[in-house]
C-alpha cells in the first residue's frame, strides 16, 4: 500500500482494506505472543496456586528440593533437546543413566574417583556413538535403535552389578550429589552449568546452527554442504553424555550405583522438551523452552506431593498436562 | 477455525477441572481430624500403588491411622529409587512427625533416612528395610530368609525330596529376593534328589510370570514345581501351566496371598501361597509408629504373623484370616 493510495480519496475502500489487514495482523501477532506466553503463564498460575494452597510450597527448603529433584531430569532433557532439534529422539537415556551410574560406582571403588567418573562418561559417549552411527550412517529409525540400546544398557547395568546396589561410595564422589554451595545443592549448580553451556553451543556456535538446519530439512542441509551424518551423530553423543553425567550425579545423590534407576526418565525428558514448545519434528526449539518444561514437570510433581493428592490422580494430572501441551502445540502449528 | 475454538475451550475446562480436583483432594486429605492430644501427621512412602499387596497394606495403615486420629501423607515411588528419595524429601519439607517407608533399595535409601534423622523425624521401615538399622526407628516386617525356608521345606515335602524345581526369583537385586532365593536354595540343597533347573529374574508382573513359565515349560517339560517370588508371577505361571496342559502336575507356589491367588488355590490351580496379612501388617505398623511418636517403642524388629495357604488348608480358611 503506497502513500498515494492511502491519501487519495478515490481509493477509500482500500484504506478500509489496509486497516482491516492491520487489525488482522495485530490480532495474529497478539495471538502469537499469547502462544509464546502460554506456558510461562500456566507456570506462573501453577506457582501462585501452589503458594496459596500449600504452606510448605514457597519455603526455601522446598524450592531447594524442587531444584534438587529436577536436576537429573534437567540434565537428561538438555541432551535430549539437541537430539530432538536435530530431528531424532533417544529412548535409551534413562537406561544410560542407570548404566553409567552403576559402572562408575563399580570402577571408582576399585580404581579411584577420577577413573570412575571417566568410565561413566566414556560409557555414555560409546552408547551415543553407537546410536548415532546406526541412525545416521545406516539410516535406521531412532525408535528401534535407541529402544534396543535402552534394553541393552539396562541389561548391562544389571549384569555388571549382579543386580545388587553398589554402595559405600567414597565421600569425594558423593559430594557431587549431596554437597551444596551456600545452600544451593551441587546437582542444581551442575544442571545450571550444563544448561548454560548447552544454550551457548546451540544458539551461538556454527555447530548449533547446523543442528537446526539438519533437523529442519536434512536434504537442504546436505546440499548446502553440511556433513549431516556427523551432526546427527554428535547430537546423539551429546544426549548420551548428558545422560551419563546425570547418572553420575544421581549416583552421588543416592550415594550408590543403582541399576534400576531411571525407568521412564527418557520419556519424561522428551515430554519436558515437547512441553516447552520444541517440536518433535525437529529444526526448531530452544533450551530455554526445555528449562521451562522441566521446571513445570518438577514443580507439578512436587506440588502434587505437597497437596497430598492421591497417587492415581497425580498420574491423571501429569497425563492431562502432557496432552494439553501437545494440543497447544498442534493449535500453534495449524495457525 | 471452529474446531480450534472448541479444542481451546475443552482444554481450559479440563485444566480447571483438574485444578478443582487437585484442590479438593488436597483439602480433604489435609483437613484436621479432631483427636485428643497432639495432632500427628505421618508421611507414608510406599513402593507401589498398583501392587495389591501394598494396596491392602495402605488400606490397613489408613484405617488404623483414622482410628488413632493421625493424618497420613502418601508419596508413591513406583519402584524407582530416585523417585522415592524425592518423595521423602517432599515429606520432610511438609514437616511430618514420622515417616513410614517401605524402602526399595537396601543401600540407595540410606540418604533419605539420614535426611529424616537430620530433620529430627523418626523413620520406620515397613515390609522392606535398609542396611543401616541404626537409622531406622523400627522395622515392622519379617525375616525373609525364614519365609524362604518355609517355602523351601513345603516344596521339598510336597515332591518327597526328589524332582525338578524352577525358580522365578523376582526382581534382581531386591534384598527380599536375594534372601528368599538364598533360603530356598539352602533348603533344597539338603535334598540331593532335587534339581534346580532354572533361576530367572524379572519384576513382579503377571506377564513376566507367564512368559518365563512358558520358557521353563518348553525347556523342562518334566518340571515338578515352579516357585514364584510373588503371586503376580505365580498367577502368570499358572496360566502358562494350564496352556501347556500340565495343570495339577506342575505345582506353582506364590507369595503374599493376594485375593486372586487365594481364589486360584481354592480352584486347585495354584498349589500354595503365603499370606502376609498385609492389612493387619499395616495396622500393626501404625501402632508401632504411634509408639515411636510417643517415645514408647523399644527394640528394632517387630515381627508379623504369616500363614501358609495351600490346597490342603484352604477349605478351612476365612477371609479375616488372610487380612
Amino acid at each position: 500500500m503506497t502513500d498515494a493510495n492511502l491519501n487519495s480519496k478515490t481509493f477509500q475502500p482500500n484504506v478500509d482494506v489496509a486497516w482491516n489487514l492491520r487489525l488482522i495482523n495485530g490480532i495474529k501477532r497478539y495471538l502469537q505472543s499469547w502462544d509464546q506466553l502460554f506456558l510461562p503463564a500456566c507456570f506462573l498460575a501453577l506457582l501462585l496456586f501452589l503458594t496459596f494452597s500449600s504452606p510448605y510450597f514457597l519455603t526455601w527448603a522446598n524450592l531447594r528440593n524442587v531444584l534438587l529433584q529436577t536436576s537429573i531430569l534437567a540434565i537428561v532433557a538438555t541432551g535430549m533437546t539437541f537430539v530432538i532439534i536435530g530431528g531424532g529422539f533417544d529412548l535409551s537415556a534413562g537406561s544410560v543413566v542407570a548404566l553409567s551410574g552403576t559402572a562408575a560406582a563399580l570402577a571408582l571403588l576399585s580404581f579411584g574417583v577420577p577413573v570412575g567418573i571417566l568410565v561413566g562418561l566414556l560409557i555414555g559417549a560409546a552408547i551415543g556413538s553407537f546410536n548415532g552411527l546406526l541412525i545416521s550412517k545406516m539410516n535406521l529409525s531412532p525408535f528401534i535403535v535407541t529402544l534396543g540400546t535402552l534394553v541393552t544398557a539396562r541389561g548391562l547395568a544389571l549384569s555388571i552389578s549382579g543386580g545388587h546396589t553398589v554402595s559405600n561410595l567414597p565421600r569425594e564422589f558423593t559430594v557431587i550429589g549431596t554437597g551444596n554451595l551456600m545452600g544451593i545443592p551441587y546437582p542444581a549448580l551442575i544442571f545450571i552449568g550444563v544448561f548454560v553451556l548447552g544454550h551457548i553451543i546451540l544458539k551461538y556456535t556454527a555447530f548449533g546452527v547446523k543442528i537446526f538446519a539438519v533437523g529442519g530439512n536434512r536434504e537442504a542441509a546436505r546440499l548446502s554442504g553440511i556433513k549431516v551424518e556427523k551432526i546427527i551423530m554428535a547430537t546423539f553423543i551429546i544426549c548420551s553424555l548428558c545422560a551419563s553425567f546425570a547418572g553420575l550425579v544421581l549416583a552421588g545423590r543416592i550415594r550408590a550405583g543403582e541399576p534400576t534407576v531411571g525407568v521412564f526418565l527418557e520419556l519424561y525428558a522428551i515430554a519436558a522438551v515437547v512441553l516447552g514448545g520444541t517440536s518433535l519434528k525437529g529444526g526448531q526449539g530452544s533450551l530455554v523452552k526445555t528449562l521451562l518444561g522441566v521446571l513445570f514437570i518438577g514443580v507439578l510433581q512436587n506440588g502434587l506431593n505437597l497437596l497430598n493428592v492421591p497417587y492415581y490422580w497425580q498420574q491423571v494430572a501429569i497425563g492431562v498436562v502432557f496432552v494439553s501441551a501437545a494440543t497447544i502445540g498442534a493449535l500453534r502449528a495449524a495457525r | 477455525m471452529n474446531w480450534k475454538k472448541i479444542a481451546k475451550v475443552l482444554l481450559c475446562v479440563t485444566l480447571l477441572l483438574m485444578l478443582l480436583v487437585t484442590y479438593g483432594c488436597g483439602q480433604k486429605a489435609t483437613a484436621p481430624t479432631p483427636a485428643s492430644g497432639k495432632q500427628y501427621t505421618v508421611g507414608l512412602s510406599l513402593a507401589s500403588a498398583t501392587n495389591p499387596f501394598y494396596m491392602a497394606m495402605e488400606k490397613g495403615i489408613k484405617q488404623k491411622a483414622e482410628e488413632l486420629g493421625i493424618n497420613i501423607r502418601t508419596v508413591i515411588a513406583e519402584e524407582d529409587v530416585g523417585r522415592q528419595v524425592s518423595g521423602i524429601e517432599d515429606l520432610i519439607v511438609a514437616k511430618v512427625d514420622a515417616i513410614l517407608v517401605s524402602p526399595i533399595s537396601v543401600d540407595g535409601l540410606k540418604v533419605s533416612y539420614e535426611a529424616a534423622k537430620e530433620a529430627g523425624i523418626p523413620a520406620i521401615s515397613i515390609a522392606r528395610s535398609i542396611a543401616n538399622p541404626e537409622l531406622e526407628a523400627a522395622f515392622v516386617g519379617l525375616d525373609w530368609y525364614e519365609s524362604g525356608s518355609v517355602i523351601g521345606k513345603w516344596i521339598a515335602d510336597e515332591i518327597g525330596g526328589k524332582g525338578k524345581v524352577a525358580m522365578l526369583a523376582g526382581p534382581a537385586g531386591a534384598y527380599m529376593v536375594l534372601r528368599m532365593t538364598e533360603a530356598i536354595k539352602d533348603v533344597l540343597a539338603e535334598h540331593p534328589g532335587i534339581e534346580i533347573v532354572a533361576e530367572l529374574y524379572s519384576t513382579h508382573t503377571k506377564e513376566n510370570g507367564l512368559r518365563l513359565a512358558e520358557d521353563v515349560l518348553v525347556a523342562n517339560p518334566d518340571v515338578d514345581v515352579i516357585y514364584c517370588n510373588n503371586d503376580e508371577l505365580a498367577l502368570g505361571a499358572v496360566e502358562a501351566v494350564e496352556a501347556a496342559g500340565r495343570l495339577g502336575k506342575v505345582k506353582v507356589t506364590g507369595f503374599n496371598a493376594v485375593p486372586g491367588a487365594v481364589q486360584s488355590v481354592r480352584e486347585g490351580r495354584m498349589a500354595m501361597t503365603i499370606s502376609l496379612r498385609p492389612e493387619s501388617w499395616g495396622k500393626m505398623a501404625m501402632e508401632v509408629v504411634k509408639n515411636v511418636l510417643e517415645g514408647k517403642h523399644e527394640g528394632y524388629l517387630v515381627e508379623i504373623d504369616t500363614l501358609v495357604v495351600d490346597y490342603k488348608n484352604i477349605a478351612g480358611l476365612k477371609t479375616e484370616d488372610l487380612q
